[in-house]
């Protein structure tokens, strides 16, 4: 019953059952005993361009007339714009050509719902305020921030380890043997920085493909990534030659599937609209890492 | 500001033994008669210990903080693993094969079905009954339905094909201009191509196209340049990347800024032809020099910056179906790994190739080609919806969403 008031998406054209009385069961093939949607005629006058004429101070371009949803009766969002709105001339211009409206969804709502029925507005994420068209994304009213800080911190992490080795990888590859030429040194520090990535040419789709399993699922690829670099990282410390440490590097990389991991979770854990917002973390945390993971002294070796 | 920051970091924890050793050196502070032995052995575990620090205790804070996003997804029964379950398992399989394996039949439906039904000759009231607790178990399993998944052939859809592509060009000559311009930066201004063996530095000439040498900074001045490259990025994205983004649109931004990075590698080698205050073979200075430098990186910079997270987007958006999304983001992974270590590896050679035979933008040029191609196949990119494939049982469920979802895409598709 309530996919239909959706597909309707007007209130108008709910129009066609304005002849049924009120309280008398109506057949709409759904076999429900309550008949359609509860909206009689005198409460359709609520949602009829009431627009409260606010001059108060605007809270930016987005300023929303609020239409009262007196008898909290209706599909919040539902309600767009119809088309002979009269538009205030005070009204900003957005870049969307929808024009903004908002029900007050947490009005005390009149007892004329039969016993035991539900309306769509009770099941909204956040009661108060829903608006058409959703307000513009900021990073003010993005969602998940905590979980967005997590992910972009393991971001972090992963970078910092890379950036750290960076930087000293020249100086200990010289001290594994004092004896080579630059030359050596430096064909071995490509060999060392490139065996991370070769190796997760082939086992980040084999991640990706873990993390879309049911039984494993995002957050375990995540973590089972970071704890296998970090004993990577304890290997390459304590190795002695450059065949160890390249071996290290290898595994770690091997089972570091730890960026498509938490790129889908950033993807899952916000709402489309602010995924270009959402998505500046991970290369926002890449910068963060090379300024204090010390890579910038690479460039002075080479 | 930068450059004090780094050097103080990375002196920090780099063979402590030497650099600290009133705290590690013998008769110190945790050193003990002997000192650290590890630490003596192994100058640069300190470093690596504290990445795996970090790397631990982020993984303890995701443990404990972070929410599993894979809708369906099923806990792995840890119950099964328990030991003493295990062994009344085996316990009970003993105790049964005492009982020479007969076993009180439990109450499934095909139990019921097979002595219970009787289609033929059995009782009405129980036939009922049976099929009435058929009904709720298939009920009960329609509702705990898995998810629908999509198998990984079909994940292969055009627009997934084209946005691999157009990353894989991407990181190619990301990782190609990091190698060149370092390599640029510090080769010696007049490069001559073999050994001057007469002992006097022969002079080259010089045309639009074929001239040779680089800038000859002392790596403390490259240090400094790609400092300025890390501090333009940062700003960039913060101030200017979500404006510009929800001003124009993801496409426009994506597909614009990718045609900056042919115009950057282009013309980054006439920095060497820029006038500079000092003489050849010191290392080159002056106004037009660091404008020149400033003006690629700026070029490069804000390209990226506009490209690396709207790739991102695009691949995440490219996903035929939820069910995939990691899947298509571990192949992101795979890709931009596969041609990060490509590109400084060919981007390097191709520059020793051409400094010899004096033509020191040939390799720039290469690469530039190269992401002329990428903007080319960015056109073929479109941003998907991240379920183009609707598996059987979806229909229903996306006619539902469908007002919904297409309403902020129409949107989009208008400001175009």
């Amino acid at each position: 019953m309530h996919r239909h008031q959706y597909k309707s998406g007007h209130l108008r054209q709910r129009s066609g059952h304005q002849n049924a009385e009120p309280g008398r069961p109506e057949r709409d093939g759904t076999g429900s005993p309550f008949g359609s949607p509860y909206i009689r005629e005198e409460e359709e006058s609520y949602f009829e361009r009431q627009i409260p004429q606010q001059d108060g101070p605007s809270s930016g371009p987005t300023t929303p007339r609020t239409l009262e949803a007196g008898s909290g009766l209706t599909p919040g969002p539902v309600v767009s714009p119809s088309p002979g709105t009269p538009s205030k001339p005070a009204m900003p211009t957005r870049s969307s050509s929808l024009k903004p409206y908002q029900l007050k969804t947490d009005v005390v709502r009149a007892a004329q719902l039969p016993e035991g029925a539900t309306t769509p507005l009770d099941n909204l994420p956040t009661p108060g305020l829903v608006t058409y068209p959703p307000e513009p994304a900021t990073w003010k009213n993005m969602p998940n921030k905590g979980q967005l800080a997590l992910l972009a911190a393991s971001r972090f992490v992963d970078f910092f380890q890379m950036a750290a080795l960076q930087t000293y990888m020249v100086h200990q590859l010289k001290s594994f043997d004092r004896s080579q030429p630059d030359s050596v040194i430096s064909h071995q520090a490509g060999m060392l920085q490139g065996s991370f990535t070769a190796a997760q040419i082939i086992t980040s789709i084999l991640w990706g493909r873990a993390a879309d399993q049911p039984g494993v699922g995002r957050k375990l690829v995540l973590n089972i990534g970071m704890i296998g670099t970090a004993i990577g990282c304890i290997g390459v410390g304590f190795s002695t030659s450059f065949h160890q440490a390249v071996v290290w590097r290898v595994l770690s990389g091997a089972i570091n599937g730890t960026v498509g991991a938490a790129r889908t979770m950033v993807a899952e854990c916000t709402d489309k609209r602010w995924h270009p917002r959402a998505f500046l973390l991970l290369p926002a945390a890449f910068n963060v890492a090379n300024v204090l993971g010390p890579s910038k002294s690479q460039a002075r070796q080479s | 500001m930068l450059i004090s920051v780094t050097t103080v970091l990375s002196g920090l924890l780099a063979d402590p033994f030497i650099s600290y050793p009133h705290l590690f050196g013998p008769n110190s502070t945790f050193g003990g008669a002997e000192g650290i032995a590890w630490m003596k052995n192994h100058p640069y575990a300190a470093p690596n210990l504290l990445c795996s620090l970090l790397l631990v205790i982020e993984a303890l804070l995701c443990t404990f903080f972070l929410d599993e996003t894979l809708k369906g997804f099923t806990e792995v029964d840890v119950a099964a693993f328990n030991p003493v379950t295990i062994a009344k398992g085996i316990w009970s399989r003993l105790t049964e094969a005492k009982d020479k394996g007969y076993k009180l039949v439990g109450e499934t439906a095909m139990a019921r079905r097979g002595l219970l039904s009787g289609r033929e000759e059995g009782s009405i009231e129980l036939d009922r009954i049976a099929d009435a607790n058929e009904l709720r178990e298939r009920q009960d399993s329609h509702a705990t339905r898995p998810m629908q998944r999509l198998p990984f052939r079909r994940v292969w859809t055009p627009n997934v094909c084209w946005t691999l592509l157009s990353i894989a060009i991407f990181d190619f000559h990301m990782g190609a201009f990091s190698t060149l311009w370092i390599l640029f930066l510090s080769t010696s201004r007049e490069f001559v191509p073999g050994n001057s063996t007469d002992g006097k530095p022969q002079k080259q000439e010089r045309g639009a196209f074929k001239f040779g040498g680089g800038l000859a900074f002392p790596p403390p001045t490259i240090g400094l340049a790609m400092a300025i490259i890390g501090f333009v990025g940062i700003i960039l994205q913060f101030v200017l990347y979500p404006r510009a983004n929800a001003r124009f649109g993801l496409m426009r931004c994506f597909r614009s800024s990718l045609f900056l990075f042919p115009l950057a590698y282009f013309l980054a080698p006439y920095i060497a032809l820029m006038p500079s205050d000092s003489a050849s073979p010191a290392p080159a200075s002056g106004f037009w020099i660091w404008l020149g430098i400033g003006g690629v990186v700026l070029l490069q910079v804000a390209a990226r910056t506009f490209a690396l997270p709207a790739s991102i987007l695009l691949l995440n958006n490219s996903s035929p179906h939820p069910s995939v999304l990691a899947t298509i983001h571990g192949l992101g992974q795979a890709d931009s790994a596969a041609f990060r270590t490509i590109g400084p590896i060919l981007s390097a050679s191709w520059y020793g190739t051409w400094l010899e035979r004096g033509v020191v933008g040939m390799a720039w040029w290469y690469v530039a080609a190269i992401s002329a191609l990428g903007t080319a196949a960015s056109f073929k990119v479109r941003n998907g919806n991240g379920h183009e494939i609707l598996l059987p049982g979806e229909e229903e469920k996306a006619d539902e969403q469908g007002q919904v979802s297409r309403g902020p895409a129409a949107a989009e598709s208008t400001r175009k």
